[in-house]
């Protein structure tokens, strides 16, 4: 390889959605690129199968990614990491729930607002556009007029899912008395057919979509194969970033289908192997220009881990709400995203969902049998409402992403090891949440069982599997791993995609924030490509 | 760095999961659920997939005919045990076993008051059978369970009302005549018009 010209221009390590649109624009500009992805590719005439699986009782992505995840977990955290990621050609979108949010302007602020977490080094107008951009690469479906959500210069390219029966006869009443503002939720998920893909049919399997009405990167990664100047490799995984100055990578190394190891050259390399990967992965590349790991001469490459933690309550009514007749909610609120306290209280994220337990599981919890079944699941079916919260997480950097040397992958590689911890800001702001599903729930009128409230004597929440923070993005490289631009402080040819680039995590899913800030890299790569010789 | 430390080694090649400390084991709710009597470790993993003898499905027919019964909207129908039933016993391991040990008990349970078969019995003397062996809302194991005294009757008993009773009782629920139960024409699996989750359904109460 030494002398040789690089194979490619660019090589994208990971084929989720971040690099599939990576791969797009670039390929639209003329670049050819290789895409290295570790896991295998889902043909879209599979998820229909994938479905009945999943209406069989079994986890259809087990059976496209059927590795079990290696990883430790230490913290007063337990970190789950199953079902939270996935190793496909399309990545992780292909089980998520197709939320499609901006982040708010107040998130990209907080040090200089609030005096806590961090600034990002890009304001929400910079970042505005491509919000827009993406919004039409995914085909986001949204209302505007919500009062609570940042400022938008284009239209939403799809309607709007409305509010569901119950929204509509029991949430937006109570909210409306209680001066709380809900609106409808942008979702990546057609309302009407839009680029070759169906409009929803309410087959209720959202885990699944059989028929790709819910965006998923494998749109994009078909979009930049048909370019003609795209390679997606599957079941290939990369192992080892490998530079060659103290400056510049010169190779990826990874293991083929058959386990070989293979090595290929670019110019350029994009890092978008989801956030716990990408760190992961940059950590084993330890060289003697790099003792800590690639891009960590400041030591942060694995800090400043994020998430966003749910909780909520739930009430009985006595109406009838019809719920489960489409796979996902329809209202949220936002009011109390950026509020005066948030020195003090996070960010909350306020989801309405009808619902409770399906009629199967009424029925099994019911124990009864017989006429008494039926009309057990008759009276009781349908009449329960949840008022869901997701929270903010500030960035600490005791919260970090490191590797377990005791425990290695099928390669022999050190795991990831998952540091994480609950602080008293997420404590409060948990509470708080609480108090106002609380405070919705009677209103509404719902009887709210006494199991509910043992949750604030355990203070419950869950994590929500959204992975951000690692590689920070700032303008300072003693203090952040990627520069506004998101390429590697310490190499001129390494960008890093994904939510690891995230300086602080608002409330609100970051796939749309995600898939913006690729659109925005791409013209940096594009400089980066001209700036590089041959 | 972290006081305390928990390793989840997950499935490597050959592996199976190991659980840190017996203490959390005790813990588990898999380990109190095989206690209670409910734990899918009831069933038998290791006894083969196969199908029932038509006999054995008569009998398990005319179970689920006592267990769902028709009334405003439609009960368990022949067809329906048998597809869901043999697919079941098919792929499952464990079920071919526990829906034969089902019929088995039926049978028995039903000569033991000088009656006939099972599915030769009238719908209400089915229903009494099984209030007699299983009760209005399944057996109570749990007392003995706790001291540990369980009889071998007492298991199947418990087998029988978990893996093929709630089995046969939740796989109707998931069904379409399940759902229409709460007058549902679309649901989980099945499509219907995109926007009529904003509407109550039809010929329900608005």
């Amino acid at each position: 390889m030494t002398g040789s010209p690089p194979e490619y221009d660019v090589c994208i390590v990971g084929a989720g959605m971040a690099g599939g649109i990576s791969a797009h624009e670039l390929a639209r500009q003329g670049l050819k690129v290789l895409v290295l992805e570790a896991g295998a590719r889902v043909a879209p005439g599979r998820r229909i199968e994938l479905m009945q699986a999943d209406l069989n009782g079994e986890d259809p992505w087990k059976l496209v990614d059927p590795q079990a995840e290696v990883y430790s977990t230490t913290g007063d955290h337990e970190y789950p990491l199953e079902g939270s990621r996935m190793r496909a050609v399309g990545g992780s979108t292909h089980h998520w729930g197709g939320l499609a949010y901006r982040m708010h302007a107040s998130d990209f602020r907080l040090k200089s607002t609030h005096g806590i977490g961090e600034d990002w080094p890009l304001s929400y107008d910079d970042l505005e556009p491509f919000y827009g951009q993406a919004e039409r690469e995914l085909g986001v479906a949204g209302g505007t007029g919500d009062p609570f959500a940042s400022p938008r210069s284009t239209e939403f390219p799809l309607p709007a899912f409305p509010f569901s029966y119950a929204d509509t006869t029991l949430v937006k009443p109570t909210c409306d008395k209680l001066g709380i503002g809900i609106h409808t939720i942008p979702y990546a998920r057609n309302s009407a057919p839009y680029q070759g893909r169906p409009a929803c049919q309410a087959f209720g399997m959202c885990h699944v979509c059989p028929i790709e009405a819910m965006y998923n990167g494998g749109v994009h990664v078909r979009l930049a194969e048909a370019t003609g100047r795209v390679e997606v490799r599957g079941n290939c995984t990369v192992l080892r970033l490998n530079p060659v100055s103290p400056t510049r990578l010169g190779s990826v190394t990874y293991a083929d289908p058959a386990g070989t190891r293979r090595e290929v050259t670019a110019h350029l390399f994009v890092l978008a192997a989801h956030t716990i990967e990408s760190i992961r992965l940059l950590l084993l590349s330890r060289s003697s220009g790099f003792p800590n790991g690639l891009a960590n001469r400041s030591g942060t490459v694995g800090r400043y881990f994020m998430e966003h933690f749910g909780s909520g309550m739930a009430g009985v009514v006595g109406q009838p709400l019809y719920p489960q007749r489409i796979g996902f909610n329809t209202a949220h609120s936002l009011q109390y995203h950026d509020t005066p306290e948030r020195a003090r209280i996070g960010a909350i994220k306020l989801t309405f969902a009808s619902g409770g337990l399906s009629p199967a599981r009424e029925a099994a919890a019911s124990g009864r049998w017989g006429r008494e079944v039926k009309k057990h699941v008759r009276a009781v079916y349908g009449r329960t409402i949840a008022v869901v919260a997701n929270v903010e997480q500030l960035p600490h950097a005791d919260n970090w992403i490191g590797l377990d040397r005791r425990l290695v992958d099928r390669f022999g590689d050190p795991a990831p090891e998952i540091h994480l911890s609950v602080g008293l800001y997420e404590r409060r702001t948990l509470r708080r949440a609480r108090d106002i599903c609380v405070r919705i729930l009677r209103a509404a009128g719902a009887r709210i069982p006494l199991s509910q409230y043992r949750k604030y004597l355990t203070n419950e929440h869950h994590r929500i599997a959204h992975h951000m923070g690692g590689c920070r993005m700032g303008t300072e490289p003693r203090e952040s791993v990627v520069d506004p631009t998101l390429k590697a402080h310490d190499l001129d040819n390494l960008f890093v995609l994904g939510s690891s680039v995230f300086p602080t995590g608002g409330v609100v899913n970051p796939t749309l924030t995600i898939a913006a800030l690729a659109l925005r890299a791409t013209s940096s790569i594009l400089t980066a490509r001209r700036t590089l010789a041959g | 760095m972290a006081v305390s430390r928990r390793v989840v080694l997950k499935g490597l090649a050959g592996g199976g999961a190991i659980l840190a400390g017996s203490l959390w084991a005790a813990r588990s709710p898999r380990v109190r659920g095989f206690v209670r009597g409910d734990s899918p470790e009831y069933l038998d993993r290791r006894s083969p997939t196969g199908t029932l003898s038509e006999g054995e499905l008569t009998t398990v027919i005319a179970l689920a005919e006592v267990l769902l019964p028709a009334d405003e909207s439609p009960g368990a129908t022949a067809d329906w045990v048998r597809s869901h039933v043999d697919a079941r016993t098919n792929r499952a391991p464990g079920f071919l076993a526990a829906y034969r040990e089902a019929a088995q008990l039926l049978d028995a349970w039903s000569v033991v008051g000088g009656g006939t078969a099972f599915a030769a019995l009238a719908p209400a003397a089915r229903e009494a059978v099984l209030l007699r062996e299983l009760g209005p809302e399944g057996p109570d194991s749990h007392g003995t369970a706790q001291l540990g005294l369980r009889s071998a009757q007492t298991v199947s008993k418990a087998r029988v009302w978990q893996h093929v009773v709630q089995d046969l009782i939740v796989a109707f629920f998931r069904s379409p005549a399940g759902w229409a139960v709460v007058g549902y024409t679309n649901f989980p699996g099945v499509p219907g018009e995109p926007l009529a989750y904003t509407v109550p359904p039809r010929g329900t109460a608005r």
